[in-house]
């Protein structure tokens, strides 16, 4: 049987205070698909994503990575393997120059310097940031740092690609820049977003999360024009899937 | 700063450890001297102006900072002249009063102090400059928490300026209460916790165990032996005799 880039099989989560921000969810995500994880605030998107590469514990429930089951002693394996990209940038990109950002992973990873060098060149080449490598973030435009913090996550050659609100404070030309490149990356990849017109662009399949649950999973098309589905938890229909995006002409 | 730092010199060269060392045993030798001593000072101007020429960084920004820090530095020193009235020199006919003398070593004394720091900072860079001070000894907390602050600052400062503009709008021309204030800093310090959570998730996410990994290996060569051993020689010479006074009585005697 193949092996699945990630499997999750009824996780639950609880944070301390009582909150049930996870209940039962179950889905299996394959090498090399694009899949959008999508639901109102509060739906558990962010907390799911945080236990994919491991950071929350698993309470209840498993989660396998390339068939490797995810535990204490397996995280810091599974961390090379799934590269989590968050919201904001500036969380992100904490050392002081791009390229020393970029090479924060592969160092931890206890990589030569060489390859930490040649790792850094291809993930900037691949944003296109190689012109950028000297500067600091805050010297960075927002559609910049957004490909910056993408950038420190593929130097460490991660199978899987997490990401959380990828769009948000983008312009519209980098907006279209990061969907051609999320289109572009051969790695398999979950975005979590409120952006759907972006989840149509990128993602061939959609998993809906509501009050911790996962209630919809299937073909993004069919479930994104569903207009009862979206409205019951709070989404809707995105004007994409009615009218011809007008950047796709470009 | 920063482009100063990406800057390409010998100076720059340096292991970020000897710029540590000659730093500190420069301000130590400064501010070792006694608050009326002028003349002696004056050869520590040449440690800084030398490192400004071989380094080449734009010298326009260091004075900049220099300006910015001196207000308080001067006014330690301002109430000099008025409590300590007890004439000291006589040029000519005019008298200069102790107070003054120590106001002008003070100043002195910030000037090159700061300079000294400031050429440090943008001759090394401030992540080079961490590795350097971990590599002394100074405990790895210390050291990953200035990092962070650096990072940080301009970030949290956008957030403060952002919250202060939205209620100066909503609170119209009339100056604010001052627990304002105290309602605006209390948020900000929580608003930064939630980030520091956050960035501690990024690190986590990465790989981050406790310590952080550096791209550059520092190496402590010739160049730097002689740089540390040759300016603290200097400094010891100039603290113990006062090169100004026999470079004056030498150039005296030639003349005469």
């Amino acid at each position: 049987m193949k092996t699945s880039a990630i499997d999750v099989r009824e996780l639950s989560f609880a944070y301390p205070d009582g909150t049930q921000a996870l209940r039962g969810v179950s889905f299996r995500v394959e090498p090399g698909e694009s899949v959008g994880l999508v639901g109102a605030n509060g739906a558990g998107k962010s907390t799911l994503l945080l236990h994919l590469n491991g950071y929350l514990p698993v309470q209840r429930g498993s989660i396998d990575v390339a068939g490797i089951p995810l535990t204490a002693a397996s995280a810091k394996e599974i961390r090379q393997r799934v590269g989590l990209i968050f919201q904001d940038p500036d969380d992100q990109l904490f050392m002081p120059t791009v390229e020393e950002d970029a090479a924060f992973g592969p160092l931890q990873m206890g990589l030569s310097k060489e390859e930490v060098e040649r790792r850094v060149a291809d993930a900037l080449e691949r944003v296109g940031l190689s012109d950028r490598r000297a500067r600091p973030p805050y010297r960075l435009s927002a559609g910049e740092k957004r490909a910056a913090a993408i950038a420190t996550v593929l130097a460490m050659s991660p199978e899987v690609l997490v990401m959380d609100e990828p769009s948000t404070h983008l312009d519209p030309r980098s907006r279209r820049r990061l969907i051609e490149l999320l289109r572009a990356l051969p790695q398999t990849r979950i975005i979590a977003t409120h952006d759907l017109e972006l989840v149509v662009e990128t993602c061939s399949r959609v998993l809906v999360l509501s009050g911790g649950e996962l209630v919809a999973d299937g073909p993004t098309d069919a479930l994104l024009n569903d207009e009862v589905l979206m409205l019951r938890h709070g989404l809707e229909r995105p004007h994409i899937l009615q009218h011809r995006h007008p950047h796709e002409a470009e | 700063m920063d482009d100063a730092a990406r800057m390409d010199s010998s100076i720059h060269r340096l292991d970020p450890r000897t710029k540590i060392i000659g730093t500190l045993a420069f301000i130590v030798t400064v501010m070792s001297f006694d608050r009326y001593t002028v003349s002696a000072l004056t050869p520590f101007v040449l440690y800084p102006l030398l490192l400004l020429a071989i380094s080449r960084i734009p010298v326009e920004p260091i004075l900049r900072k220099i300006l910015i820090a001196a207000p308080f530095a001067l006014l330690v020193g301002a109430f000099n002249p008025f409590f300590d009235r007890s004439p000291m020199l006589h040029i000519g006919s005019f008298a200069v009063s102790g107070g003054w003398i120590s106001f002008t070593t003070i100043a002195l004394r910030f000037f090159l102090t700061v300079a000294a720091a400031l050429i440090l900072i943008a001759t090394t860079g401030m992540h080079r400059l961490c590795a350097g001070l971990e590599r002394l000894g100074v405990p790895r907390a210390f050291v990953t928490q200035l990092l962070f602050l650096y990072r940080y600052l301009f970030v949290i400062s956008g957030e403060g300026s952002r919250m202060v503009r939205s209620v100066q709008l909503r609170a119209g021309p009339s100056a604010l209460p001052v627990r304002t204030y105290g309602t605006l800093v209390g948020t900000l310090l929580l608003r930064s916790f939630d980030r520091a959570e956050r960035v501690h998730q990024a690190m986590i996410a990465r790989g981050y165990d406790g310590s952080m990994r550096r791209l550059e290996s520092q190496r402590f060569g010739w160049r730097d032996g002689m740089f540390v051993c040759g300016w603290i020689l200097l400094f010891v010479a100039a603290r113990r005799w006062n090169l100004a006074e026999l470079l004056g009585n030498v150039l005296g005697r030639i003349a005469a």
